[in-house]
């Protein structure tokens, strides 16, 4: 159930009615609605892995229990671990297991050993990376006395299985999100209605930017040959297709959220006008980047300690954060790509030096600022082809034919369709960074369009609605739904 | 809440009434803006004008090869016919989209001449009628009969569906109008738009050799592979043969010539299948896929005008003494 899908939008429209007109009285009825919702929500994807969902909430609301009530310390971190290693279990069997067979067989075969490794054939179970870090954040947190323990199991299910952030985030805290469902929810109009810009202008990012680049994306990235301008094109459709696809989703996830009264975390802060690459990380993912800040970073000493102790943390962190992303080579190389970018920010103690939005007082930015900006958006880009190509040896490739020929020529495909694609495409893409440029100092594009006069509020849902109706691409999959 | 819904009332009152809107001024765009599908709106002209005024006794149907490949008016005048022979053909019309017209031929018509490439007939396919046809075929005007239904069982459904659900389904030529308008800007050469109505010689290339010849015809070699013997293909042709038949009209096939620059081309496998057309009883194949040297083509599939002269005069020649 896609959450641009007509299928969602009935969905949508039944649970909310449902919520506010039938299971309102009660704290209770809100929450179990919306547990039950949820997950025929998962189910509708596959309703196996639901009771893999089950479990793993079981066992996370179990052991935090138990954590709690453990006499010694000693008790505390068996509950502990058996948590976390059940959880990273799971993750590894059906996310990694493959990949470490094949790559065991592949460092095998380098000393002459040839075995054919032995592979699970099963499906990755959607969402699986963002609830298990929804649960492990919460044990974690118990475990270092952060939070206690949830002791109604209706409200914990919600917390980790809330539909609008279980297939692919935000990832929320139980610090951010427990008290949220803990409080009967009242229906508050401004929140609602803001939600239903966030989900307008998330749709926008998605069915138009993010699916129509994702065609052209396709095209360059799955033929040899494009000149090197072309494919310079393609990997910068690819940084908007990923960003408009990713944000796009969070914001309809967060919009859906605030019509059920709950405010989930920004996950996206206009990351593309970052003017380095250590704001980039503060801005894109910002779920995902402050998970591994907190539960990472930090505990292995952060910023504190030697210089050395810095760079080893952030190398980690990067590595960890790409291969969160899949198993696959493509992504580790890619976080250590970024790593590589933050190292000079570290060494110079320059990486939180950028800390407000660019020239939040001006209309544009400095030619200075603009330079950073496209700078950080070239390394950026550059390092989405690993993410983009399906292995090392087309990244590779697909990098040295940019530098091959034609690097200066006008980008060109090979229809004069899918020229006119591409430069629709861009036309959108611009659109969007125009938007998000005068809107930089919101959390989201069109945060305050409610407040604005009727009129521009009716032109602009004419003018985006036709939008969606005219120029929505083939419709593709999320492409975080696949981590 | 009140608010709240009464706002949302509003915006889905407005987004209803701009959604409906786009979908029903969607013929009149379509006949606005060129498209690679507006031939239909030529044969749909011809349709609904008057019996009486039928001024063709031949007509053609085929895809782009007979639509910039034949000049219905050197047939004319070589065979000293007194009435005009139109050509109907249009961009990717194979002989199944072809048999949707069939029926829609006027009272008076004496021949119908389909035309073919290879491709039609490099594997088996079932009857197959692709939407965005369907859709621009609706557009133009377009509506099945019961005769059409008759000829061909598995009919794309398109048809019987309601007007707003066929234009809500659309609304895809929005983005091919904008596509038509700004294509131009991309293209290496300007097309003689004008030609593209025309009922007689509708070849729209100025020049008559594509830029990037020498590639077409290195990399776009799939369809002139021959995988499987189209039975298919064959028992249709012989359906449409007999249902000429049945309304006085002789039905005529011709294999339309190949680029022999094209790589991977399987003449040998192409000339069995036309004999094998031949072998449908009463059947008038007329085989020209050998009739031209690369220099008459414009690209690797489409015959420049020079191209076009010499196959419109090899037609007429063969059917110099065909009774019609």
């Amino acid at each position: 159930m896609l959450f641009n899908s007509l299928t969602f939008l009935i969905f949508l429209v039944l649970v909310f009615i449902l919520y506010w007109f039938v299971a309102n009285k009660k704290l209770g009825w809100q929450n179990l609605l919306l547990l039950a919702a949820s997950y025929y929500f998962y189910a509708c994807w596959d309703w196996r892995f639901l009771f893999l969902l089950i479990f793993s909430t079981l066992l996370d609301y179990y052991t935090g229990i138990k954590m709690a009530g453990a006499k010694t310390n000693t008790a505390k971190t068996i509950w502990f671990w058996i948590s976390i290693s059940v959880n990273l279990g799971f993750l590894g069997v059906f996310k990694y297991f493959n990949f470490f067979a094949s790559s065991f067989a592949e460092a095998m075969s380098g000393f002459g050993l040839h075995f054919s490794p032995w592979s699970l054939n099963v499906l990755l179970p959607v969402g699986i990376s963002f609830y298990t870090f929804h649960g492990l954040s919460y044990v974690i947190d118990i475990y270092k006395d952060r939070i206690k323990p949830e002791r109604n199991f209706i409200d914990y299910s919600l917390f980790v299985s809330f539909f609008p952030l279980l297939v692919a985030g935000p990832i929320e805290r139980a610090t951010h999100l427990l008290p949220q469902v803990k409080i009967k929810r009242e229906f508050n109009y401004d929140l609602a209605m803001q939600g239903l810009y966030q989900i307008l202008w998330g749709l926008f990012k998605k069915m138009v930017v993010a699916d129509n680049a994702a065609n052209l994306v396709n095209l360059i990235f799955n033929d040899t040959g494009f000149t090197g301008s072309t494919l310079v094109i393609g990997a910068v459709f690819f940084a908007f297709q990923i960003y408009g696809d990713f944000s796009g989703y969070s914001d309809i996830a967060i919009g859906v959220a605030k019509l059920f009264g709950f405010k989930l975390i920004t996950n996206f802060s206009f990351p593309y006008f970052s003017r380095d690459i250590a704001e980039f990380w503060r801005r894109w993912h910002i779920s995902l980047t402050t998970w591994f800040r907190d539960y990472l970073y930090i505990p292995l000493g952060g910023s504190r300690g030697t210089l050395w102790i810095s760079v080893r943390n952030t190398f980690i962190v990067f590595l960890v954060s790409g291969f969160w992303h899949g198993a696959n080579w493509t992504f580790i190389v890619w976080g250590l790509l970024n790593a590589i970018y933050f190292l000079p920010l570290l060494l110079l103690n320059q990486n939180r030096k950028n800390l407000i939005i660019a020239s939040k007082n001006r209309v544009l930015p400095t030619f200075k600022e603009f330079i950073q900006i496209i700078f950080t958006f070239s390394l950026t880009t550059f390092a989405w082809i690993f993410f983009r190509s399906k292995d090392l040896s087309s990244a590779f490739n697909y990098i040295n034919r940019i530098f091959g020929k034609h690097l200066l020529s006008v980008p060109k495909l090979k229809t004069g369709i899918d020229n006119t694609n591409m430069l629709l495409t861009l036309i959108f893409i611009l659109t969007m960074i125009v938007i998000e440029w005068a809107n930089r100092k919101n959390i989201f594009a069109f945060e305050h369009m409610y407040k604005t006069k009727i009129h521009v509020q009716m032109a602009v849902v004419i003018i985006f609605t036709a939008a969606l109706f005219i120029f929505t691409g083939e419709q593709q999959d999320f492409i975080y739904f696949q981590f | 809440m009140a608010k709240f819904l009464k706002r949302v009332l509003l915006f889905f009152s407005l987004i209803s009434i701009v959604i409906a809107i786009l979908i029903f001024i969607q013929p009149i765009i379509y006949r606005l803006v060129p498209s690679d599908f507006d031939r239909h709106l030529v044969f749909e002209k011809y349709v609904k004008e008057s019996p009486a005024l039928n001024t063709s006794d031949a007509v053609i149907f085929g895809d782009s090869r007979a639509m910039f490949g034949i000049d219905t008016r050197i047939i004319k005048n070589q065979l000293h016919r007194q009435k005009d022979i139109y050509n109907f053909a249009s961009v990717g019309q194979n002989i199944y989209e072809s048999s949707y017209f069939y029926s829609k031929v006027k009272p008076g018509t004496r021949l119908v001449i389909q035309c073919s490439g290879p491709s039609f007939f490099s594997e088996e396919t079932k009857h197959n009628l692709p939407d965005p046809k369907a859709i621009s075929m609706y557009l133009s005007g377009y509506r099945i009969d019961s005769a059409t239904k008759k000829l061909i069982p598995g009919y794309n459904r398109f048809f019987d569906r309601s007007p707003v659900a066929n234009y809500y389904s659309s609304k895809s030529y929005f983005v091919t109008y904008l596509h038509n308008l700004i294509r131009p800007v991309f293209d290496d050469e300007v097309f003689d738009e004008q030609s593209r109505s025309s009922r007689f010689f509708p070849h729209h290339y100025t020049k008559s050799r594509l830029a990037n010849y020498a590639t077409l015809v290195k990399t776009n070699c799939n369809g002139y592979v021959f995988k499987s013997e189209p039975k298919s293909q064959l028992e249709f042709v012989g359906r449409s043969y007999d249902f000429f038949a049945g309304r006085n009209v002789k039905y005529v096939l011709v294999l339309m010539p190949v680029n022999p620059d094209v790589c991977n081309m399987g003449f040998e496998d192409y000339k069995k299948y036309a004999r094998e057309l031949r072998s449908i009883n009463g059947l008038f194949v007329i085989d020209l896929s050998t009739l031209l040297p690369a220099e008459y083509f414009y690209d690797n599939t489409h015959a420049n005008k020079k191209g076009a002269q010499l196959i419109s005069t090899a037609l007429a020649e063969r059917l110099r003494g065909y009774d019609f």
